[in-house]
């Protein structure tokens, strides 16, 4: 198995005054591709950093981060940006879709910096909305949504531009069970079926056991959970 | 453009603030619209003199008038090729809340100079024959109702009849005159200066002033110099314009309309960048959420920043051009006091520029902001 991302001697953090607050330190991860990884830990110890680090909305203090070949340290905010729009999809606990786009428009956001053309760009979003289920709500705003339904569509335009590394914080933090558990479904279907690696950073046990790997972050630091 | 869904829900962000932005936009526009509609007519009145014709009025001021026997002596001055002369005859018809821009004039040399009026050939012989005849412009004579061969009261508030002592003259329309295409006159009545002279109580011999047109008015400065320089030391001193400088100076006892307006409509838009400029700040600072995710999906700054700019360009030039629209529209409505036949083209594509700057002026400091965002703070609400 290829390796998707790999952190190397990671360390992220920051100058409150004199005073330096240390995220994370020395880091050192390996994740192949295809994997689906979850990132538990206590609130405030630098899941999100690292989730952000590896999507590369955020560079590292230290260390080296490689994802898909890509040393992303070293790129610039404007290539960062491009490189996120080809490589990286995003899922967020609040789902973040534009308010006044339709579902069908949030879902075209990522092809809108392609060059694919009109026709095209509605066959992808009617496929991605195929897939999540939303095929009949296409024309709602978001706000006319359930919960569950709108990470759905946050899902489809995390996939629309068919990016390899799907990276997920509590993606089912805001949802109860029964709704939560079928966003894993899907998300388990995505890396099953098509392959994505995802990486899901969660509070929830139940929800870590949909992933084949657990890790732990703690102090700064990083464990392994036993399989 | 096809971020059109980006921008417009952008634009609707917040429909109520919009709806305020819209409205304030647009009556900003139609204001300017209107004003500046007012200012060019003057300025286009101004612009459309003829610069060949020099006027010469007494140094004393137009009451007090030149004797008739100047008129050889500005004939011989080099570089003036015609002269004829008008008087001022403060006519009024009916009422006195009707006045009539009235001139008594030598018609043949008249018509001479002023060959903008246009009168048929058979009606000037009539002019020329009939002494107590007048010609009037046809928008007069539409007013009035009057027709050719109509006799018509005129009161004057200057001119006594020598006759009977009283100020009500009698005239009979000979003609009607048109105004040549794109050119204007004052002008609305048009007596014979001989009648006028014999039938007036007082200063007979004397005429208004003296128009003399030139050669070269290139040369207009020099011939001025020298028709003044002949009546220099005499108890007729002269002081000579050509017709641009008269007009202005004419406009100026407007109490300098062009400046007030150019103030008001700078205090206008000043207003307006300031009111926009903060709307489009505040609606920009509520959406950086937003704004981070569109640059967590791959948005570039620039990107962003000119959805931003087309977002302040579809209001400001939306209801700017509306405003326009409705100033165009309700214009005829100023005609009467302008006398301008419509809105120059100049104004509706000045005021679409105007609303261009204004959007980039708006849409600057809110792109400044952009650039300051950092996604991952922005993502964690901080
Ligand atoms: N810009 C910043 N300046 C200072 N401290 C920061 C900044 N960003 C994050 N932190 C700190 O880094 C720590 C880790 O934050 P992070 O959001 O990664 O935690 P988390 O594990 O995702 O927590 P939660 O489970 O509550 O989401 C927190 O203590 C936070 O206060
Ligand atoms: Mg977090």
């Amino acid at each position: 198995m290829s390796v998707a991302v790999q952190l190397e001697r990671v360390a992220k953090f920051y100058r409150r005054g004199a005073e330096k607050v240390e995220i994370l330190q020395g880091i050192d991860l390996d994740i192949g591709a295809g994997q689906f990884l979850a990132l538990m830990g206590p609130s405030g110890s630098g899941k999100t950093t690292l989730l952000n680090l590896i999507g590369g909305l955020d560079r590292p203090s230290a260390g080296c981060v490689t994802v898909a070949g890509e040393r992303v340290n070293e790129l610039s905010d404007l290539q960062l940006t491009r490189w996120r729009k080809q490589h990286v999809g995003f899922i967020f606990q609040m789902y973040n879709l534009m308010p006044k786009l339709t579902v069908d428009a949030n879902v075209e956001l990522p092809l809108m910096l392609t060059g694919l053309g009109r026709k095209q760009r509605a066959s992808h979003v009617a496929a991605a909305l195929a897939m999540v289920g939303l095929s009949d709500r296409a024309k709602h705003r978001p706000a006319e949504l359930s919960g569950g339904q709108q990470q759905r569509v946050a899902i489809a335009r995390a996939i629309i531009a068919d990016p390899a590394l799907l990276v997920c914080d509590e993606p089912t933090g805001d949802l109860d069970r029964q709704t939560g558990t079928g966003i894993l479904e899907l998300l388990r279907t995505l890396n099953r079926e098509l392959g994505k690696t995802i990486i899901m950073v969660t509070h929830d046990p139940v929800a870590a056991n949909f992933a084949a790997r657990r890790l732990y972050v703690d102090k700064g630091q990083l464990l392994e959970a036993a399989a | 453009m096809k971020h059109y869904r980006l921008i417009w829900a952008g634009v609707w962000s917040d429909s109520t603030r919009t709806a305020y932005t819209l409205v304030s936009i647009f009556a900003a526009f139609v204001l300017f619209g209107m004003l500046q509609g007012i200012t060019s007519a003057f300025n286009h009145a101004v612009a459309q003199t003829h610069l060949d014709r020099l006027y010469v009025d007494s140094r004393f001021g137009v009451a007090k008038g030149l004797p008739l026997a100047a008129l050889g002596k500005i004939e011989r001055v080099p570089g003036v090729t015609r002269v004829t002369h008008s008087s001022w005859f403060g006519g009024s018809y009916q009422d006195a809340r009707q006045p009539i821009f009235a001139l008594a004039v030598d018609p043949q040399s008249y018509l001479d100079v002023y060959s903008e009026l246009l009168l048929p050939k058979d009606q000037v012989a009539a002019w020329l024959k009939t002494r107590d005849g007048v010609v009037v412009s046809r928008k007069i004579a539409e007013r009035y109702h009057w027709k050719i061969g109509d006799r018509i009261p005129l009161r004057s508030s200057i001119w006594s009849l020598k006759s009977d002592g009283t100020s009500v003259w009698s005239f009979q329309v000979v003609g009607i005159f048109d105004v040549q295409k794109d050119r204007r006159t004052l002008s609305e009545l048009l007596l014979s200066y001989a009648y006028f002279d014999e039938a007036r109580q007082f200063k007979n011999g004397t005429v208004g002033w003296y128009i003399a047109q030139i050669a070269d008015p290139a040369g207009s400065a020099q011939v001025a110099d020298a028709i003044d320089a002949a009546f220099a030391n005499s108890s007729d001193e002269t002081l000579t314009q050509n017709e641009q400088e008269k007009a202005e100076a004419m406009l100026k006892q407007h109490g300098d309309i062009d400046m007030a307006i150019h103030l008001i409509i700078g205090a206008v838009f000043f207003t307006l960048l300031l009111l926009t400029g903060n709307t489009m700040m505040q609606s920009v600072r509520e959406r950086v959420p937003e704004f981070a995710v569109l640059k967590t999906i791959g948005y570039s700054t620039t990107m962003i920043s000119l959805i931003v700019l087309c977002e302040a360009m579809v209001i400001c030039i939306g209801a700017a051009s509306l405003g326009l629209l409705c100033a165009w529209l309700f214009y005829p409505i100023l005609q009467g006091a302008t006398d301008a036949p419509r809105m120059p083209a100049w104004v509706l594509i000045g005021g679409v520029l105007i609303a261009m700057l204004l959007a980039i002026a708006t849409a600057i400091p809110s792109t400044e902001r952009l650039r300051r965002v950092n996604v991952v703070d922005a993502l964690a609400g901080r």
